[in-house]
């Protein structure tokens, strides 16, 4: 078809403000309206935090995880000082166990609601964008409540964390989450029911079970495709082996069905924070801080909002990391999201890119081609968004 | 389960272990790592995730140590599979066609450590370094930055 009268057009998208208002890039190869191939280019976020790692010490390397990921910081710092805490053979008291766990859900929330939010805007929505974007500052007002901040944390510390709750916040906590709860809900029948919504994301962007596994996804892209995997239950870390939820798996592998994982996972953490909250155990928060670690190896996984987790750790002795590697879960599922755009039109990339939730931050890293006269585009997703709702 | 996977991959496997904090690995050969993937694909039925490729610069030992970290669904375990190749000349076989999902990570490994991944046609550089770093690993250990080199 290239070179033909009717030939491919290169619609860039990106790198400023692809999604989510963070660089990336994205080759759309079209043809009229259809997306023949899409090509990501990853890169322009790329600081270098592995080698940093390796130049600081286990004590600075909490608030540089932290900094990989802003959305989600709270899934890196449990995941980095559950790293060095098995190198250094150290477990964590139990109380700031059940207090990462809080923190760690009320993060989930906050990055589902966020997403949600983005999703309904993406979709021409922007009543609903708003009002879930207005239900998210109670879980904001939340996070700050426990950990003094409202977006970078700086709660979890090596053998602990680093504030405790008293009575009162605890019950100051457990009066917002009905609330929270009761908007949720609501939520998740405008999702389930409208039918702008629905026609915009049902059978949108289908990633079959079988491709979510060769192309190894993760996260609620993962469950939303039928592949039952959660590390909080299939490698239980902080209080997650002591805490009942439900790992929410739906089998129609579109659009819609990342997004109502989303949603009622949103509900399942909600449960999650006021038992843990409830059944918090006494003692104390912290153990003393160690400097250095003992010559090892460790792995650590944690479920972060848009996924899998992974860190590891290699030490030789010292303060410092011999190695540190960090496996973020957008960059794994950015291969199969690449494939879920073919066949669908321009109009449909800000819906399947959303669904996705990127985070090219951590990850981090689009351009439309027209098929047949082989022009390159630079679109934003502003636009495109709009384009979508005309 | 476990005794039936190190019975599974016991013909390729050089030296086993635990990691700190109990997760399992299991050194093998370079020149096996398609037939241990093949012997988990076939025994799984495809169903092995390949969660990522850590590249560990072993400047002492002369090696660089590729860590291989594995998610098996049907046993919800996770396993690492490692293979050293030598650090002036590293090269391992590719296994995009067996995984498809670890295009990504082998890009990663190739742009950041200069370790070449035989039959992956994909390979670029640079991926995700900035352009005017041109053929530099800096994930090296003995990488010190464009101004010292």
């Amino acid at each position: 078809m290239e070179g033909s009268l009717t030939s491919i057009i290169n619609l860039i998208f990106g790198p400023q403000h692809p999604a989510l208002h963070e660089p990336e890039l994205f080759r759309f190869k079209v043809e009229g309206e259809i997306v023949v191939k899409a090509e990501p280019r990853i890169g322009y976020v790329h600081r270098g935090i592995e080698k940093l790692f390796e130049k600081n010490t286990y004590i600075k390397g909490i608030y540089l995880s932290e900094r990989i990921c802003g959305i989600c910081n709270v899934a890196h710092t449990v995941c980095y000082c559950q790293v060095v805490e098995n190198v250094m053979n150290i477990e964590p008291p139990p109380r700031a166990k059940y207090l990462r766990a809080v923190v760690h859900e009320l993060n989930r929330i906050h990055s589902h609601l966020l997403l949600l939010g983005v999703a309904a805007e993406e979709l021409g929505f922007d009543t609903l964008f708003m009002l879930i974007w207005r239900d998210r500052e109670l879980v904001m007002d939340l996070i700050e409540l426990i950990t003094g901040n409202r977006v970078m944390s700086a709660f979890n510390t090596i053998g602990g964390v680093r504030r405790d709750v008293n009575a009162e916040t605890i019950e100051k906590v457990l009066k917002v989450l009905p609330k929270l709860e009761e908007r949720v809900k609501y939520y998740r029948k405008v999702f389930e029911e409208d039918p702008t919504i629905r026609k915009r994301t049902v059978d949108v962007g289908i990633l079959p079970r079988r491709d979510a596994i060769r192309y190894c996804v993760v996260g609620p892209m993962a469950r939303g495709s039928a592949v039952d995997v959660d590390i909080r239950r299939d490698i239980p870390y902080a209080a997650y082996d002591e805490i009942p939820f439900n790992v929410i798996v739906r089998d129609e592998c579109d659009v819609w069905a990342r997004l109502m994982v989303r949603v009622d996972e949103v509900l399942e953490s909600i449960n999650i924070v006021r038992y843990a909250l409830e059944h918090l155990p006494s003692g104390q928060i912290r153990l003393p801080l160690k400097r250095s670690a003992p010559p090892g190896e460790a792995i650590s996984r944690v479920e972060a909002p848009r996924g899998e987790l992974l860190y590891h750790l290699v030490s030789k002795g010292g303060i410092t990391p011999y190695r540190l590697k960090v496996r973020t879960p957008t960059l794994a599922n950015l291969l199969a999201a690449s494939k879920l755009f073919e066949g669908h039109t321009i109009a449909d990339i800000p819906a399947i890119l959303v669904s996705i939730d990127p985070c090219f931050a951590c990850t981090d890293r689009v351009t439309l081609v027209d098929v047949k006269s082989g022009k390159s585009t630079k679109v934003s997703l502003r636009e495109l968004a709009r384009r979508g709702r005309e | 389960m476990e005794s039936k996977l190190s019975e599974k991959l016991k013909d390729f496997i050089i030296e086993s272990g635990k990691f700190k904090g109990g997760s399992e690995f299991f050194k093998v050969d370079r020149g096996k790592l398609r037939d241990v993937f093949n012997a988990l694909l076939r025994e799984f039925k495809g169903e092995v995730h390949v969660t990522t490729i850590t590249a560990i610069d072993r400047l002492d030992e002369k090696k660089i140590e590729l860590d291989y970290e594995i998610w098996i669904y049907p046993i919800k375990k996770a396993i690492t599979i490692k293979v050293d190749t030598p650090r002036d000349d590293p090269k391992v076989d590719s296994i995009i066609d067996l995984v498809p999902g670890a295009l990504l990570y082998e890009l990663e490994v190739h742009d950041l450590f200069g370790v070449k991944f035989i039959g992956n046609s994909y390979l670029v550089k640079p991926f995700i370094i900035s352009e005017d770093l041109g053929s530099a690993t800096p994930l090296r250990k003995d990488w010190r930055g464009p101004s010292r080199q």
